[in-house]
């Protein structure tokens, strides 16, 4: 009897259990047409691992499940089931899945994705699909392997098929560089140029297309077209403090040593002093020896050694110990945090700043794009994590777990790879320092042997004036006030407006 | 009762012409003026338009166009300037830089 009764119950779920998986289907999509994607998620999952089901209805339930946690913006998690389609022999959905994935490899700003559907791409796909991007991918493929004219190839080929193609007309423009091809590269950039034209000029991609342009005006030696593009650059935009340097050394290869000065000089203001800038600080002793202006020269000096040498001490002690993945992302959570604040309202106080690395190194690395891609993404991927959970709650049904154990996986991958790049930084870094800071001892000993010099040559002849008198100078009203050019008025300091008035102090020797 | 209500009517009145004759006296409360724009105050305010637009054009020239600086032609070559020849020679490009913001422009569109 008891064998009958479980023969029975077994053939009445063999029979009833597909009817309820179909349910569940038809429900799932009921739920995803009404636009609400969390049940309609609930009833794929659960479909999805339910028994009886036909492989396209895997399929099926699988895409749209992805589908539906993509609706939800958690695109982390909609990758899963949709690279599980992609690996299906499904017509129907498997090239709605592929697209799907450069989308979120797109959103997330993660390159593996999109590596892993262009691995699994056949060529007789591509007609449909992205060509452009598999074009790229082979473009960057071959860049990695120091491929330079294949990757140029692949690279053309793609910005053919779509000329809005940023990352390849950008990759293109450094591969003409690295090829001293400059001219080429400066065609390239003017391009991806066109591309920004309308957008607002805080827009971090435009700031950055028009300082590689001047970068490449630069290396084909028109120093006149670079510096007109580095002053384009507008002051609210990222890409101005970088290009402030770039613009001294210009003025510099002009042998317009007062220019270089002057854009040197904005860099060393209080509004730039919490940032990493040891080059500007020796370009700028240097200069200022050149015209034998030594007590300026000497506080350059200065600067650099009670801001830099500390810095080498932190940094030396930090590549001298083992660096836990705990302590890396404690050091870029410190920063972050104090980034938030410094742009805020409230006034920053340095002494609350609790990392170990100088704040102004570890801003350095997070802007750095190695880094700052791979913050970007964990980000993303931890405020997913949040949302998943304010959707499931805490109710621990499948697709709960299933959320769970995505998102603690791939911030924990994301922690892992941001410590190990945050140390490589911090020893491109070191050595960065440890350069300048021989250099910087180096130009001490100039500005010394300088001094004793011009003071031999100097005995019993006048005494230079230090500023230039002759010229007109009627917008200058006295120290600390600047011509503010947009109303006619003068103004405190104002960055970017400065201009260096020393003229050259040497006697002929 | 009326000589009552007569005097609470009489003390309403007293009370309320007190009130608005103190308010009528009242300066304007410091909540009430305007905020300054901005806690910088200019130095000094070039005058007529004319003027400000010499001075605009003068700062343009000198400052924006550099034409205050005369090149240096010997500074590059200057005996000073060669001991810092492998510094500069660093600097004949900043491909470095390019690639170090490659990643910015990852960012697929069609």
């Amino acid at each position: 009897m008891k064998t009958i009764t479980i023969l029975f119950l077994i053939s009445v779920y063999a029979f009833t259990a597909p009817a309820q998986t179909a349910s569940l289907l038809a429900q799932g999509v009921q739920f995803y047409k009404q636009n609400d994607y969390a049940n309609a998620a609930l009833r794929f999952h659960k479909a999805m691992n339910a028994k009886g089901l036909t492989a396209e209805q895997v399929t099926q339930a699988n895409y749209f499940l992805g589908l539906s946690l993509y609706n939800l913006k958690l695109y982390q998690a909609s990758s899963y089931p949709m690279i599980k389609v992609m690996r299906s022999d499904s017509k129907k959905y498997k090239q709605k899945a592929m697209e799907k994935l450069i989308a979120i490899s797109n959103r997330l700003g993660d390159q593996h994705i999109l590596d892993y559907v262009m691995s699994k791409m056949q060529v007789a796909e591509l007609e449909q699909l992205a060509v452009d991007v598999y074009y790229y991918k082979l473009g960057v493929v071959s860049y990695e392997k120091l491929a330079l004219d294949d990757s140029i190839k692949y690279l053309n080929q793609s910005v053919a098929k779509n000329p809005k193609n940023e990352p390849a007309l950008n990759l293109l423009g450094l591969i003409y560089l690295k090829k001293s091809e400059a001219k080429k590269a400066i065609e390239t950039y003017t391009k991806l140029s066109a591309l920004y034209e309308g957008k607002s000029n805080s827009n971090i991609k435009k700031g950055y297309t028009t300082l590689n342009l001047a970068r490449a005006y630069y290396q084909d030696r028109n120093f006149e077209e670079a510096a007109r593009f580095y002053r384009r650059i507008s002051k609210d935009n990222s890409a101005y403090r970088e290009s402030l340097t770039e613009l001294g050394w210009t003025y510099l290869q002009q042998s317009r040593v007062r220019s270089a000065l002057s854009a040197i000089q904005t860099l060393h203001t209080p509004f730039y002093e919490n940032f990493f800038e040891p080059e500007s600080l020796v370009l700028r002793a240097i200069l200022l020896n050149y015209m034998c202006q030594f007590d300026e020269a000497e506080k350059a000096v200065k600067s650099f050694n009670e801001n830099y040498e500390s810095t080498l001490n932190f940094l030396n002690n930090w590549t001298g110990q083992t660096v836990t993945v705990a302590k890396a992302i404690a050091e870029i959570n410190y920063a972050t945090e104090f980034l938030k604040s410094e742009n805020g309202e409230a006034p920053v106080d340095m002494n609350q700043y609790k990392g170990q690395i100088p704040f102004k190194v570890t801003r350095s690395i997070l802007k750095d794009s190695r880094m700052k891609n791979l913050y970007d993404t964990y980000i993303l991927i931890r405020d997913e994590s949040r949302l998943a959970k304010k959707y499931m709650g805490n109710s621990k049904n499948g697709l709960g777990l299933f959320l769970d154990k995505i998102y603690v996986g791939r911030q924990n991958y994301y922690k892992s790879e941001l410590a190990t790049k945050f140390n490589d930084v911090i020893i491109s870094l070191e050595k960065n320092i440890t350069y300048y800071n021989q250099q910087i001892k180096f130009v001490y000993y100039e500005i010394l042997e300088a001094k004793k010099s011009q003071l031999r040559l100097k005995i019993g002849l006048t005494s230079k004036p230090t500023i230039n008198e002759e010229q007109n100078r009627n917008f200058y009203v006295k120290n600390g006030y600047r011509y503010w050019p947009f109303e006619g008025e003068f103004w405190l300091d104002e960055v970017g407006n400065y201009q260096y008035l020393g003229v050259n102090r040497c006697e002929q020797e | 009762m009326n000589k009552n209500n007569f005097l609470s009517s009489l003390l309403c009145l007293c009370v309320l012409i007190i009130g608005l004759s103190s308010q009528a006296q009242k300066p304007p409360t410091a909540a009430a003026a305007p905020a300054p724009a901005t806690t910088v105050t200019p130095a000094k305010k070039p005058g007529p338009a004319a003027a400000i637009k010499k001075i605009k054009i003068d700062y343009e020239n000198d400052t924006v166009l550099g034409s205050y600086d005369t090149p240096d032609a010997q500074f590059i070559n200057s005996r000073r300037m060669i001991k810092f020849k492998e510094l500069f020679n660093r600097r004949t490009n900043f491909i470095e830089e390019v690639e170090a913001n490659k990643g910015l422009f990852n960012e697929y569109q069609k």
